[in-house]
């Protein structure tokens, strides 16, 4: 929250790497059971760090596994999912006792979430009871999260409520009082967030909160997500299939395929060098709308399917670097040089080296 | 508005659509002239609520306006005979927004392919049809055909099932494709090679497309050679060639929405003013539309007098036009000789 | 409670369903023929009414060959012995072999009345549908009208004008009187199916309306119609029933509902050793009635995907 004179989105936050992180996630993997009874690493074996106040986006296409590791990470997993191994560290600040997410029990769990971390749902509707007034609900989060030995003052919630939805730019007198349907799609999404940040979380997750809304009002709630994250300092994961939403919010990106991150890195170094083909492709698949027209280029192919992954490098069957050596086995994440300092920048390509992305102009603007 | 003399395809003159509700009137579409012809792209964006799909659904035969002319081939097609009603009914064809719900779930692919041809004698048996079908999977890059002919809908992925989806609206060899949102929900990666596969059907086929998208960034790089139609709230706000509306927009509310969009590069995405620049967020209800030009209300170019008169699209430059009292007045008297020379 | 709600709002979206799901019904690979006989096997209650409609089935085909002999004999409500099973009759007809041979006619008319119920629904019911307006308007005034009249006393009023004198015009009868409320719900069917795109897009290549009606749109509902012809089945059969009970249906031949019929005019109540030939075609009705409503429960659980969920 010290930083919040300075404007450019790299030099601020990256320094913060000498903190202890707020999330520590270790090989993290998470599994489905199908009906025919065998599993699939929907997550596989996925480790990152999460520093306070930093946004870290998770991108990739549908099914790369990216929502799934959302909801792993709040053990929030649909009855069919579990987690056999890895590890899930949370710190509320640098050093505070470590709390093991996967060992904490339901009660502790759901003590756990919306104090200490919130997830924001694609979609705002159905996260919402449908039966149920915006200021009920509200009431209700904060109702089963008083402290021991308190007791809720109804009166304070309200005005806690209330201060929280002027705080996303909603009039509370209106909203507080209206059921769920009866607010536009971005209204609820900001009804959404300022009910996740009811109790100062330290780390939000967001999976995809824009989509589905209108140009102008996505970029409403991006404004508000970057101002809040200013104001109160908490560190979020930002999953979205839109890699331009992700150099908008973002200070880390990590690109997930088949269930792994691929690749991570700062803002810069993942959209100006990136060092995984897969990266690469999908950035030269996005267009732009200011300046130039690009080229556009589509990655071959198809994700493969989790419980059929090929031998090796998942991503060879459709890279263009790809060599023998790359379907023979599984490449390592190496850590590469990277442009700010202070960063680091990881891939798992063994080709990195030659990996050089350029976008072709095809008309000038 | 066409370079040379020929009719367009499809010409939409002063079309209206009132849908009629309990609660009142909806002016879904007011007043909306365009046209397209072979070979060319015309970009209709802007937000939901706007009138983009209502429009496409009117051009393509789904709804009958409630105002003015939908022409095809010169011919209004609600006045048309039968014979002349299905030559159009066959010529311009429609793609879907969603490729869940657009292919009938029992029908496998050849099924789905084969019944048009079959239907209308384009095919003389099954074995032509099959034929037939085979090199429409091919057309739409659905290669090697076999492997996707005895599918069904199900079991094939989003982006191959809106392939499927526009080699059905191929088999009847139309002019015009009307696409809905047709990218809009496929991943960034399989939306390019559709856009590069329309692309091509295009410049090949010579087939006109009137491309509805809310994504200005696609609306780019489809219509570049073509032109684009910005909506808002029923009514066409500015039309011009593609780069100049983007590259240089003249209308507050398309530079609002250009502002919006986020670019994949960070350092230039992060240059954008907040909320596009607008003053309000708040998009008005259709049925209390705001007196004199609609978007006064969250104009960042707000002028007394502008929620009292309605602003009219007029000509700004060649094939430019824009409906806003501040720009359009300034541009008008910055390239008012130019623009004669032109002309004259 | 308090916290119920509270969390309730974290829980993940229904529909958000993680992608793997649909991997995993590709990765299952079956066909369905033999996927639906794989998931009719895992209810048992299922295969049991599976089990016992094939064996009623089968014993009517095989009837003849079982035990053929429907003879006339002097030996009038004979008592169980090694040559009569289950006794006879009142003319001295072996009653196994009437029980046996008794199912073609509840089976043929049970069948033939449900398909044409389930014909005429689906006609009427798609169309009016499709078209609206004032065709919709009539049937469903229609439709109505035949609901209101109480069926078995239609049926007992035709049955004593026009004396059907086979069992097809039991059936005809039965299966023109049974359409209205099936029609009903292929017409809320076929309301909502119609709006999807696919249909939009089958009227934009113009498929005729025929076809769209009966080729496109229909079929999407062949487990739902498949489901209600066995239940119309089971309607049909106790309609019949009623019929015969009541004395207004043909009464040549051999079948269940006449054997009760009989009995129950012929004093068999009051003569123990007659006690089988009652309950025999009681019993093989209520078997009949069972399997199918047994078979018409799992088949629902299989083709409606919301029910197995759960």
């Amino acid at each position: 929250m010290s930083d919040t004179s300075v404007a450019s989105p790299s030099s601020t936050r990256t320094a913060k790497r000498t903190d202890e992180p707020v999330l520590s996630v270790r090989d993290l993997v998470v599994q489905y059971r199908t009906g025919s009874g065998t599993t699939v690493d929907a997550v596989n074996s996925v480790s990152f760090d999460l520093y306070p106040n930093q946004a870290l986006a998770l991108v990739g296409e549908s099914g790369c596994g990216k929502t799934t590791l959302g909801l792993g990470l709040l053990r929030l997993l649909p009855r069919l999912g579990h987690i056999p191994s890895g590890s899930i560290t949370y710190r509320r600040q640098p050093g505070a006792t470590p709390i093991d997410v996967l060992k904490l029990n339901s009660r502790q769990l759901r003590r756990w979430r919306w104090a200490e971390a919130a997830m924001v749902f694609q979609g705002a509707q159905s996260a919402f009871n449908p039966v149920i007034t915006i200021g009920d609900q509200m009431a209700d989060t904060l109702k089963a999260h008083v402290r021991e030995g308190e007791r809720y003052n109804k009166k304070e919630g309200i005005q806690r409520a209330g201060d929280m939805l002027k705080r996303v730019r909603l009039d509370p007198s209106r909203v507080l009082g209206s059921y769920p349907h009866e607010l536009s799609g971005g209204m609820r999404q900001r009804t959404l967030i300022a009910m996740s940040l009811l109790l100062d979380p330290r780390f939000l997750v967001l999976d995809e909160p824009t989509t589905a809304l209108d140009i102008l009002t996505q970029r409403g709630i991006v404004d508000l997500l970057a101002e809040l994250r200013e104001e109160r300092g908490f560190a979020m994961i930002f999953i979205s299939h839109d890699l331009a939403l992700a150099a908008e919010l973002a200070d880390r990106v990590a690109t997930m395929y088949a269930g792994q991150i691929i690749e991570r890195g700062s803002l810069h170094d993942i959209f100006y060098e990136p060092r995984h083909p897969y990266t690469s492709g999908l950035i030269n698949a996005v267009p732009p709308v200011v300046g130039d027209l690009p080229e556009l280029a589509s990655i071959p192919g198809s994700p493969p399917s989790l419980a059929n992954l090929p031998v090796g490098c998942s991503f060879a069957p459709r890279c263009s670097y790809a060599t023998p050596e790359c379907r023979a086995a599984e490449p390592p994440e190496e850590t590469i040089e990277a442009r700010d300092q202070g960063q680091s920048h990881e891939v798992r390509c063994i080709h990195w080296r030659e990996v050089h992305h350029e976008r072709k102009v095809i008309a000038r603007a | 508005m066409l370079e040379s003399g020929d009719t367009p395809l499809l010409r939409m003159t002063h079309v209206d659509q009132t849908f009629k509700t309990k609660k009142g009137d909806v002016p879904a579409v007011q007043d909306v002239n365009f046209e397209v012809g072979p070979g060319q792209v015309l970009c209709l964006v802007g937000e939901s609520g706007c009138g983009k799909t209502t429009s496409a659904r009117m051009a393509g035969g789904l709804l009958k306006p409630t105002g003015g002319e939908v022409a095809y081939l010169g011919k209004n097609i609600w006045d048309m005979d039968s014979k002349e009603f299905i030559d159009y009914r066959r010529s311009v064809q429609y793609v879907h927004q969603d490729p869940y719900a657009s292919l009938n779930p029992i029908r496998s692919v050849a099924a789905t392919l084969t019944a048009p041809l079959l239907k209308h004698g384009l095919a003389k048996n099954r074995h032509e049809a099959w034929e037939q079908a085979a090199e429409l999977c091919r057309r739409v890059d659905l290669t090697p055909p076999e492997a996707y002919l005895s599918k069904f809908p199900h079991q094939l992925s989003g982006g191959q099932r809106q392939r499927v989806a526009v080699a059905r609206a191929l088999t009847l060899n139309p002019k015009l494709i009307i696409a809905d949102e047709s990218t809009s929900m496929l991943d960034v990666s399989i939306r390019v090679g559709m856009l590069k596969m329309l692309g091509k059907l295009r410049d090949e086929l010579n087939v006109g497309f009137l491309f509805i998208t809310h994504d200005l960034a696609i609306a780019k790089y489809f219509g570049w050679s073509g032109k684009t139609a910005v909506m808002y709230l029923g009514k066409v706000v500015e039309i011009g060639p593609t780069p100049e509306v983007i590259n240089n927009p003249q209308h507050p509310y398309t530079r609002a929405l250009l502002n919006a969009v986020p670019e994949p590069d960070p350092d230039l995405t992060r240059t954008k003013l907040p909320n596009g620049g607008l003053r309000s967020s708040e998009i008005p209800n259709l049925r209390e539309l705001p007196t004199g030009c609609t978007f006064h209300p969250r104009c960042p170019l707000f002028e007394a007098g502008c929620d009292k008169v309605v602003p009219i699209l007029a000509e700004i430059g060649p094939n430019r036009e824009v409906a806003c009292h501040v720009t359009g007045r300034d541009t008008r008297s910055q390239t008012d000789s130019p623009t004669r020379e032109l002309a004259g | 409670m308090g916290i119920n709600v509270a969390d309730a709002t974290l829980e993940p979206a229904k529909g958000e369903e993680p992608h793997v799901s649909e991997e995993v019904v590709k990765a299952k690979g079956v066909g369905p023929i033999r996927g639906f006989f794989r998931e009719l096997a895992r209810s048992t209650s299922g295969l049991i009414g599976f089990i016992i409609v094939v064996l009623l089935v089968a014993m009517t085909i095989f009837a003849p060959l079982l035990r053929g002999n429907l003879k006339p004999t002097t030996d009038y409500w004979a008592p169980f012995s090694a040559a009569h099973p289950l006794g006879t009759s009142g003319q001295g007809i072996d009653t196994l072999a009437m029980v046996v041979n008794g199912g073609k006619t509840v089976l043929l008319v049970g069948f033939g009345a449900a398909a044409l119920t389930v014909l005429i629904a689906v006609v009427i019911g798609s169309l009016a549908a499709y078209f609206r307006g004032w065709f919709d308007a009539l049937m469903l005034q229609v439709a109505d009208l035949f609901m209101t009249i109480p069926q078995i006393v239609l049926l007992a009023v035709m049955g004593s004008l026009f004396r059907f004198d086979s069992p097809f015009w039991l059936a005809v009868i039965v299966g023109a009187l049974s359409w209205p409320v099936l029609m009903r719900s292929i017409r809320a069917q076929v309301l909502t199916l119609k709006e999807r795109e696919f249909v939009e897009a089958a009227r934009l290549l113009d498929l005729g309306t025929l076809r769209i009606v009966f080729v496109e749109i229909v079929p999407n509902m062949a487990s739902f119609i498949l489901i209600n012809f066995i239940i119309a089945v089971t309607n049909a059969i106790y309609a019949m029933v009623g019929l015969y009970l009541l004395g207004l249906a043909p009464l040549a031949g051999v079948n269940w509902g006449i054997m009760v019929q009989d009995g129950w005019t012929n004093g068999a109540m009051f003569n123990p050793d007659a006690l089988p030939y009652i309950l025999a075609p009681v019993a093989m009705i209520v078997l009949l009635q069972l399997g199918l409503i047994l078979l018409t429960r799992s088949l629902e659980e299989i083709l409606n995907p919301r029910l197995r969920d759960r």
